[in-house]
């Protein structure tokens, strides 16, 4: 069999399923751990293990099909109740675990060469195995009496792929699929053979997929009394079941109950399966669409930059169509070529959503691997922590979750380490003596916002100070001079490092500079709030940076400027004598709300326009809770801006989140409105010092 | 690699003579309108659209505390590659390609710049160039 499933599509079909299965495995283990044993969980864990045992055999992937073997056989115990899901259990299911993605890699590497030995977590499960139950011998012939005693559908067929496949295709077909229950009498003298012929009896009602025990090839002290039959027909249970209890003999008792297929776990499986499948039986020169492919990132951002180009080349096309149109009025071809523009326009608007998309995925693929690394340090570092993750679904760039990976664990490391603490002294401090780490993602605005939050020891600014002095960042004097976020904000210092010894979780000083450095060539923002002794909040900020966005373009004096229109809240038009004055703060009355007014001009230390008319543009934006108003010359009018970063050269300009490409080719500044806000705040502040 | 045996593009500003060494740039092109990025580096002059991509330009005298250009017919931007960014650099008028007989080192000061910004002062029959440190000028 395992000649057929040799071919490199088949071995790549095995190795996707094996990652798939192993974090379902990976989820349910710390599931298992978390909310202790329940019949659900026990139930998905088993039917992993099962899974990779079917498709390890079927590979001839023998150690894998070894130990998930064994898994399956504690598992099992411990869902009929003959065993606990102790410490030493979940303990020993994280060794398999592991074991199994050291098969796999050992698998990926070179298949005729496993080096992974797992005797040891095989004798690890066995003896688990003896110590809840003594006689394994006994437990497998009680199991037959087990599953008739308990409800019938926990019956579990061991299907190989083609098996599966045509399950599914029975499935589509609307087929019914039963598991017919026969109970031979216990006199009848061949039972093997009675056995074998209701098999065949079964087959010309439908087909037959497997039988449980096999009485096909049946090992020869098989004891058969009851046996179960996977058939796909036509027919429905009653009428089978009729038809046997009048045509059949030497049968006590037919049970008949449609198969409990799970959909959910099967269907994902089954769909690339089939293409699998049918490209095997079709031909070998006609490849089937396969489900998914892998490309490298570069190309799609090629793709992705290309499709800026066509935007902005769109732009300038239709501008010049405008113009021509109004040169020509009554010109066939000119009216001919805005049509074959506007149709351009939708499709690359098509184009260009389809381009985004392909690169975005939910940040959940990163956010999973984090549960196992809490789970491993809180029990290395013997501390209790409760992982809360939200929001797991937001999209974001493929490549930011690649980048933004080492941050967040060192994040979420240095909260285990030296945030988080010791139950105990959780306890004398009126704490619960559960940690909480909460880690988070949302939308804000076009930004990505990453929260790393927990409840432990808070940063001592004291000793942050400290440290920074001796290691010679700071001096005593300028120690004095900062303000306590600045002083916080000396841990993303290169060679900062507050705890005492080098371990192997926290390493040495190199650590939060270098989220730093991930962070801003992301070109995101990076804030910490701190409580001492309430905990740490760590904000990531990231910018969608190849995006491209609806943006208003403005002119202020000369200059023109693009806002993101998702800041915008609304455009006003106000006579200047409505304008009020706090503390020399120009102010504004809109819809019964005093808003600060803001002139870039003055930031910009351009001259401000002396208007004709009497009236003054407001553009009020939006950040976070903030909100302002933008003064400005001229409202332009809206257009897709693809966001281009302003370059390392010119590195991060607080006021910009990037440049844009106009219509008629040249650039505009894209304003940060979130800068924006923060520059005019530090300069009030500035002008209230003095 | 011999100095000498390199190529040198020699442009001028505020009436003086500079070079660059060829492999350092990138294109030269017409002057064309450079949107300003405020709050930025003090001799930022802005930003161009070179082909689809932003490209920083910077203005020399600026950058040395000299008089102002004024733009005129001749006026190039040269655009160079230095650490993997491309930038774009002010100039007057770009004369020709050269290769120096003599290169000697530069003096500690030098027409009121500081001579840790070249990397030397060339020298092509009758004219004495300066050679520009792209790096140190463009970073530092």
């Amino acid at each position: 069999m395992a000649g057929l499933y040799d071919t490199p599509e088949m071995i790549d079909a095995f190795l996707e399923e094996v990652e798939e299965q192993l974090e379902v495995l990976e989820q349910s283990i710390l599931e298992l751990e978390q909310n202790g044993e329940t019949p659900e969980v026990i139930q998905k864990i088993f039917r992993v293990a099962h899974t990779l045992k079917g498709s390890s055999s079927a590979m001839g992937f023998e150690e894998m099909k070894i130990l998930t073997h064994e898994m399956e056989n504690v598992l099992d115990e411990i869902r009929n109740h003959r065993l606990k899901a102790t410490k030493t259990v979940i303990n020993a299911l994280f060794q398999c675990l592991d074991q199994l993605r050291m098969l796999k890699q050992d698998f990926v590497s070179d298949r005729n060469n496993i080096k992974t030995d797992i005797s040891s977590t095989v004798n690890k499960l066995k003896e688990i195995l003896s110590g809840g139950y003594n006689q394994n011998q006994y437990i497998k012939q009680d199991k037959g009496v087990q599953n008739t005693e308990q409800d019938n559908k926990t019956i579990e067929f061991e299907l190989d792929f083609d098996q599966r496949y045509q399950l599914i295709q029975a499935l589509k077909s609307e087929l019914n699929i039963l598991v017919c229950k026969v109970k031979i009498s216990d006199d009848s003298l061949m039972k093997t053979a009675r056995a074998y012929l209701i098999l065949n009896y079964f087959n010309q009602m439908g087909n037959v997929i497997t039988t449980e025990p096999n009485v096909i090839e049946p090992s020869d002290d098989i004891q058969i009394s009851d046996v179960y039959y996977l058939l796909i027909t036509k027919l429905d249970a009653k009428t089978i079941k009729a038809k046997i209890l009048n045509e059949l003999v030497d049968i006590d008792n037919v049970d008949i109950y449609p198969y409990d297929i799970k959909l959910s776990e099967q269907q994902a499986f089954a769909e690339h399966r089939e293409e699998q499948i049918n490209r095997n039986k079709i031909s070998v020169n006609t490849y089937a669409q396969k489900r998914t492919i892998r490309v490298d990132v570069e190309r799609v951002e090629k793709l992705v930059d290309l499709v800026g180009e066509l935007v902005i080349e769109q732009t300038r096309i239709y501008k010049v169509g405008n113009e021509l149109h109004s040169c020509y009025i009554s010109d066939g071809m000119v009216d001919e070529l805005l049509m074959i523009s506007n149709h351009v326009s939708r499709v690359i608007s098509e184009l260009q959503e389809g381009v985004m998309k392909m690169r975005m995925l939910p940040i959940q693929q990163l956010f999973n691997r984090f549960p196992r690394i809490v789970r491993d340090l809180a029990e290395a570092l013997g501390k209790e922590v409760e992982l809360v993750i939200e929001g797991e679904e937001t999209e974001l760039d493929k490549t930011i979750i690649e980048d933004i990976a080492d941050p967040l664990i060192h994040l979420i490391r240095n909260a285990i380490d030296h945030g988080i603490e010791p139950s105990e002294e959780r306890i004398s401090i009126g704490k619960p003596p559960k940690g909480k780490l909460i880690i988070s993602a949302f939308y804000q605005e076009n930004h990505v916002v990453l929260i790393v939050q927990d409840d432990g020891r808070g940063i001592d600014v004291q000793k942050v100070k400290e440290c920074a002095i001796k290691k010679g960042i700071i001096t005593e004097k300028e120690a004095d001079t900062l303000t306590e976020q600045e002083i916080i904000n000396l841990i993303f210092h290169t060679g900062f490092s507050t705890s005492q010894e080098v371990n192997e979780i926290s390493g040495r000083g190199v650590g939060m500079d270098i989220v730093r450095n991930h962070i801003e060539k992301l070109n995101g923002i990076i804030e910490v709030e701190t409580k001492h002794g309430e905990g740490t909040k760590f904000t990531i900020k990231l910018p969608l940076t190849l995006a491209i966005l609806p943006g208003l373009l403005v002119r202020i004096s000369d200059e023109v400027y693009a806002l993101p229109m998702s800041n915008v809240v609304e455009i006003v038009r106000k006579p200047e004598n409505e304008i009020g004055f706090i503390k020399g703060q120009a102010i504004t009355l809109i819809r019964e709300k005093v808003l600060p007014l803001i002139w870039l001009h003055d930031y910009f230390n351009i001259q401000r326009i002396k208007m004709h008319h009497k009236n003054i543009f407001i553009v009020v934006l939006g950040v976070a809770e903030k909100r302002f108003g933008l003064v400005v010359d001229e409202l332009i009018g809206t257009q897709e801006i693809v966001v281009k970063p302003l370059g390392s050269y010119i590195g991060k300009v607080e006021t910009f989140s990037g440049a844009t490409i106009l219509g008629d080719g040249s650039v505009a500044c894209i304003l940060d409105v979130g800068g924006i806000a923060k520059m005019v705040e530090n300069n009030k502040i500035l002008t209230h010092n003095m | 690699m011999n100095l000498l045996d390199t190529q040198y593009i020699v442009y001028e500003l505020a009436n003086e003579k500079y070079a660059l060494k060829i492999s350092d740039v990138y294109e030269i092109i017409k002057m064309q309108k450079i949107t300003p990025v405020h709050n930025s580096k003090s001799f930022l002059e802005g930003v161009i659209n070179l082909r689809g991509k932003i490209i920083p330009v910077i203005n020399l005298p600026k950058r040395f505390g000299l008089n102002h250009y004024t733009v005129t017919k001749s006026t190039r931007i040269v655009i160079v590659k230095s650490r993997d960014e491309m930038v774009g650099i002010i100039v007057d008028k770009v004369n020709q390609v050269v290769r120096f007989s003599d290169i000697q080192p530069p003096p500690e000061m030098m027409a009121g710049i500081d001579g840790s910004y070249f990397e030397g002062i060339g020298i092509a029959g009758e004219e004495i160039v300066s050679i520009l440190k792209i790096d140190k000028v463009l970073y530092e």
